[in-house]
C-alpha cells in the first residue's frame, strides 16, 4: 500500500483492523451461540436459555462503538440461525436482541461500565421481555405473557452469570484487546 | 447511583415477578381447550364432552405437532420443531400456562367454557 493510500485508510474512520476485530469477536460469538444451541433446554418454557453469546455482545460494548456492537449482533443472529437450520428463531432473537442491546447501550451511557454486571442482568430480563412481545405478535396471542414473570426470573439468573463472565473476560483479554485497538488505531 | 441501589432494584422487579408467578390467576374450572396455528383458532375442544382420547395434527408452512386429549387434559405428543419444547412442556389441565411451540406457531390454551358455572364432576 503506498502512503497516498495509507493517510485515507488512517482517516477512515472503519479500518480494516477494526472490521476484523468485529468479524472475530462475531466468530466468537457464533461459536457460542451454536454450542450452546446443542444444549438440551433447560427449562420447558419457551425462550428460557442460558444467553451465553450476549457474553460477547457486552464486551463489544465496553470496547466498540454501538453501531460496530449492532453490526456484531445482527450478524450473529442472522448466521446463527442458517447454522443451527432455525430460520423461524430469526425474529424472535431479533426482537430480543436489538431491545436488549438498546437497554444495554443506554444503562452503560447513564451508569458507567463499573455496573457491567447489573447491566448484563437488565439486558437479559430486556431480551426476555422483547421476545415474548414478538412471540405474542406472531401468534396473535396476548396469552404467551403468562410466561413473562418466569422469564424475567430465568433472565435475571442467567444474565447474572452472563456478567460474571465477563467481568473475567474483561479482566483477562480487556487491557490486551484495548492495546490491540490502540495499536491499530495508530498504524 | 450505586451497586446497591441498583442491586436493590433488581431484587424489587425479582420479587415482583415472583409475586405475580405466585399468584397468577389459574381458573381452575377453565375446561376448554383452544388450539391457535398462527393467531387463528383452528379447534375447539370441551374437555369434558371427550369420552375417548382425541388425537389431531395441527400444520403450519411444513411444521406439524400431534396434539392429544384425553382426561381433561391436553398435550403436544410428537412435533417436528427443532427444540421440541412444547413437547417437554408436558400436559396442562387449568388456564395457568399455555403450550407454546414458538417455530410452528402453535398456542394451545385452556379458558373456562362461557355462561357456565365450575362443573359438578369430571371424568378421568
Amino acid at each position: 500500500m503506498n502512503n497516498k493510500k495509507h493517510s485515507d485508510v488512517h482517516n477512515r474512520k472503519k479500518s480494516a483492523g477494526r472490521i476484523s476485530v468485529c468479524g472475530i469477536l462475531c466468530a466468537a460469538a457464533l461459536v457460542i451461540f451454536v454450542a450452546e444451541a446443542q444444549l438440551p433446554p433447560l427449562l420447558p418454557v419457551p425462550g428460557a436459555k442460558l444467553g451465553l453469546a450476549n457474553i460477547i455482545t457486552l464486551f463489544a460494548l465496553l470496547y466498540l462503538t454501538p453501531q460496530e456492537t449492532a453490526l456484531i449482533l445482527v450478524s450473529r443472529i442472522l448466521l446463527g440461525a442458517v447454522f443451527c437450520g432455525q430460520p423461524s428463531a430469526i425474529l424472535y432473537s431479533l426482537c430480543g436482541g436489538l431491545l436488549c442491546l438498546l437497554g444495554e447501550m443506554l444503562l452503560i451511557k447513564l451508569l458507567g461500565r463499573r455496573f457491567i454486571c447489573e447491566i448484563s442482568v437488565v439486558g437479559a430480563m430486556l431480551h426476555n421481555i422483547g421476545q415474548l412481545c414478538c412471540a405474542a405478535l406472531i401468534t396473535k396471542t396476548a396469552a404467551v405473557f403468562s410466561y413473562l414473570p418466569i422469564l424475567v426470573i430465568v433472565g435475571a439468573v442467567c444474565g447474572a452469570f452472563c456478567g460474571f463472565c465477563i467481568l473475567i473476560l474483561d479482566r483477562i483479554y480487556g487491557k490486551k484487546f484495548m492495546a490491540m485497538l490502540k495499536k491499530d488505531a495508530e498504524r | 447511583m450505586t451497586h446497591k441501589k441498583f442491586i436493590l432494584l433488581l431484587t424489587a422487579v425479582l420479587a415482583a415477578a415472583a409475586a405475580a408467578l405466585y399468584f397468577s390467576p389459574s381458573d381452575t374450572n377453565g375446561k376448554i381447550a383452544e388450539v391457535y396455528s398462527n393467531g387463528s383458532l383452528v379447534r375447539r375442544i370441551d374437555m369434558d364432552k371427550l369420552t375417548e382420547p382425541l388425537t389431531f395434527d395441527v400444520e403450519y408452512s411444513g411444521g406439524h405437532n400431534t396434539i392429544v386429549a384425553e382426561n381433561g387434559e391436553i398435550y403436544v405428543k410428537t412435533a417436528d420443531c427443532p427444540d421440541k419444547l412444547c413437547v417437554n412442556q408436558g400436559r396442562i389441565s387449568d388456564g395457568s400456562a399455555p403450550i407454546v411451540c414458538l417455530p410452528n406457531r402453535l398456542v394451545i390454551k385452556i379458558t373456562d367454557s362461557p355462561g357456565e358455572d365450575k362443573p359438578d364432576s369430571v371424568s378421568r
